[in-house]
């Protein structure tokens, strides 16, 4: 009789919820365990040293509360860095989403040779921001420079290009989206495909012309990959560099000085830990808050 | 009684305490080497040694270099050295973050204007035994020098060379303007002189000519290579300026003498046109094509100049003075020391190799860097080379070194920043010099 009981409770009640999910929570361990480990514990650590004056390597490091980031608020280099940074990652995203699309709309119509033009647009992206930076500051050399050699060819006045405060960040900017525009041209090419053809077909029966489907179909329908472009690219250029300190160390005066390079100088070579991790942090609400924005404006629900 | 497999519950955490407690007394950070192993008395050398040595060696004097540890492998073929190339500013992370984490190399070797840095963070040990035990001997060096790789009285490390800035002219171009390369400027008025026969536009006329087009500049007269660095210390120091003051605790940038020497430099970039703008131009490029007459470059160029065939069309020509009050070149050294934390075998082997580099100077001068000891600069063979004799002579006659502190790559950074902008026009000269005096003094004033 027992046993019979003990049967029934077996095949009769159901598995308790917890028992089910626990597979699924196992197997999510191992990743929180280096979630825990290297992200969200030196992101909680990098907070804590933020509130101390940490020499990397002197033994006193006196707690200063939020002294570090009273001391960024009143930072004129901070502000200085942060407006060519958000200069700089403003005209990279919009590049790279304006050649990124275009590119993609015109891989899509397969042109002849559209083949190597995916490769060729593509290219750029597998090389290190060390070539990069080098082969750019070649083209831009005031001296010896391949850009000023065609600009005196044609008779016009050769420039300073990476010697000016007026030319720099858009050079910067403009290097910079050769380099990687071949990642959003993907994800564009990937969205356009994804997008029904019969969508189209009903709107050329109902006479829409090219234009008006690019700006009434297309578009729209790509807003959640917009969205993943734009959010991830902001997130990339934010962090700028390796092209700012190969080819102008932050110059002419300052003028290409990125927050990441700020960062860097206060952390590593003047040893001052504490102010970089609040710059560190910093930077971070700078870029949740560009995030939301993005959200918020291009966040739309789409369905088709 | 609850128990564990079988084991008692008081057995297991016994157990599980010691293994604790010999995992902690594991983990406690090695006592520095620099404390105990130099006092022990000496041990017998290993067999077989290893040496991990860093260094940013990177320029045209690294190849001298790794020929140098070459020899000495072969000479002591009982070690190995194991030479870490890095560029000068992950060395300068990596060389801190190895000590901290407690596995440091066995030597590096670093600059002399870091030991301000250096000493109070206590990354390199004392090198006292060098000098009291080893034959290295304290009163052949560059007073001045030898005094700046102190820390609290010892001295932290050995000096490999004394370095500097000289100049490197291009005898052709010098003689096609007209002038006698053995006939140097003597003072500002002279300098400007000279120079301005050197600069030409594309049509050939000089800045002096009536028509000469500032845009269309084909040839300057000459360049600072490290011009941050070097030309404005030599323009303030050549005034009779400086920096900070002596104890380190005031900016003296709004001088009147660092603003004129600021002014100056304006001037020569934007009015002379002898000195180009000097973001996004290569002065390498320029001299190897014969577009620039004079090169204010570093003696470890030699080797640069050797490779590009240019040994027959360039002399030595000491830093010009522009300045008003004396003639300065800007000099430096590059320093041989033993980390903080370096185990006992790796000081032996460390402390082998920096005696026998330090008595090679006249085989490091082959790289264009004058060997450190003074005996060693005069020797005549060196004296007669038309390039490391002219730069040691140099350095002993107008060297001057920079002045120390503990946070000097932060006042360095602040003012080269702002002098960059006047330079580049970003700012005025009174802007980048009232910027500056600020921004260094506040490093000043955070750890006073």
């Amino acid at each position: 009789m027992a046993a019979t009981s003990h049967e029934q409770r077996r095949v009769g009640k159901p598995m308790p919820r917890w028992r089910k999910l626990l597979p699924n929570y196992l197997f999510l361990v191992p990743y929180f365990v280096f979630f825990l480990l290297f992200l969200a514990g030196p992101n909680v650590y990098g907070f804590y040293i933020s509130l101390f004056n940490w020499d990397i390597l002197l033994p006193n490091k006196p707690f200063l509360g939020f002294g570090n980031y009273q001391e960024l608020w009143l930072d004129k280099l901070w502000w200085l860095s942060l407006r060519n940074t958000v200069l700089f990652a403003a005209l990279t995203v919009g590049g790279n989403v304006l050649l990124g699309l275009f590119a993609s709309v015109l891989v899509k119509q397969r042109p002849p040779g559209h083949q190597i033009l995916r490769f060729l647009f593509y290219t750029p992206v597998v090389l290190s921001v060390a070539v990069m930076g080098v082969i750019l500051a070649r083209v831009f050399n005031t001296e010896f420079g391949l850009l000023n050699y065609y600009v005196d060819m044609v008779g016009l006045p050769t420039q300073k290009w990476l010697g000016e405060q007026r030319f720099v960040i858009p050079i910067l900017s403009l290097s910079t989206v050769w380099w990687t525009f071949g990642f959003p041209f993907l994800v564009f090419l990937a969205g356009l495909l994804n997008i029904p053809e019969p969508i189209y077909e009903a709107a050329r029966i109902d006479g829409v012309n090219r234009l008006q489907s690019f700006t009434h179909i297309t578009l729209p329908l790509l807003k959640p990959v917009t969205l993943f472009i734009v959010v991830t690219q902001f997130i990339a250029h934010f962090k700028v560099f390796g092209q700012m300190w190969i080819m102008t160390l932050g110059g002419p005066g300052n003028s290409s000085y990125s927050v990441v390079m700020y960062l860097y100088d206060v952390g590593w070579r003047f040893f001052r830990m504490g102010y970089a991790s609040s710059l560190a942090f910093g930077l971070a609400a700078i870029i949740l808050v560009v995030t939301l924005i993005n959200f918020r404006f291009l966040g739309g629900r789409v369905e088709y | 009684m609850n128990t564990v497999h079988g084991l008692s519950r008081r057995k297991f955490l016994l157990g599980s305490g010691g293994v604790v407690t010999l995992a902690l007394a594991a983990c406690v950070a090695p006592v520095p080497a620099g404390d105990t192993a130099q006092e022990a008395a000496a041990p017998a050398m290993p067999e077989a040694l290893e040496v991990d040595l860093w260094h940013g060696l990177g320029g045209a004097d690294g190849k001298t270099f790794t020929e140098l540890v070459g020899q000495y492998m072969e000479e002591n073929d009982h070690v190995t050295v194991n030479e870490e190339l890095l560029t000068w500013d992950i060395f300068y992370q990596k060389v801190p973050s190895s000590v901290i984490a407690g596995n440091p190399p066995d030597m590096i070797i670093t600059h002399e204007w870091a030991i301000g840095q250096w000493g109070p963070r206590r990354v390199l040990s004392a090198a006292d035994d060098f000098y009291d035990s080893m034959g290295v001997p304290r009163d052949d060096f560059i007073p001045a020098v030898f005094e700046n790789i102190h820390y609290e009285g010892s001295p932290l490390g050995v000096l490999l060379d004394t370095h500097g800035s000289g100049g490197y002219l291009n005898v052709a171009l010098v003689e096609a303007a007209g002038l006698d390369p053995a006939a140097p400027p003597t003072n500002r008025t002279e300098f400007v002189e000279q120079m301005s026969l050197l600069t030409l536009d594309s049509q050939g006329r000089n800045p002096t000519d009536a028509g000469f087009d500032p845009e269309d500049i084909v040839q300057y007269a000459f360049h600072s290579h490290f011009w941050r660095r070097w030309a404005m210390l030599e323009g303030m120091w050549q005034n009779g300026g400086n920096t900070i003051n002596e104890d380190g605790t005031q900016a003296t940038i709004d001088s009147e003498e660092v603003t004129e020497a600021l002014a100056f430099w304006h001037t020569m970039v934007h009015e002379h046109h002898l000195h180009a703008v000097p973001v996004g131009y290569s002065m390498t490029d320029s001299y190897q094509n014969n577009t620039l007459g004079l090169a204010i470059a570093g003696s470890w160029w030699r080797n640069f100049i050797q490779d590009s065939n240019l040994v027959d069309t360039t002399t030595f020509w000491r830093v010009p003075q522009y300045g008003l009050v004396e003639p300065v070149a800007w000099m430096s050294a590059h320093v041989m020391g033993i980390p903080t934390g370096t185990d006992e075998e790796g000081t032996m082997g460390a402390s082998d190799l920096i005696v026998w580099l330090s008595n090679h100077g006249l085989d490091w001068a082959r790289s264009g860097q004058p060997p450190a000891r003074i005996s060693l600069q005069n020797d005549q063979v060196l004296q007669d080379h038309w390039h490391t004799g002219n730069f040691g002579s140099q350095f002993q006659a107008i060297g001057r070194t920079e002045q120390q502190h503990a946070n000097i790559t932060e006042i360095q950074n602040a003012y080269q920043q702002e002098f960059e902008a006047v330079i580049t026009n970003v700012k005025t000269v009174s802007e980048g010099i009232a910027e500056a005096q600020l921004r260094v003094q506040e490093v000043l004033d955070r750890d006073a």
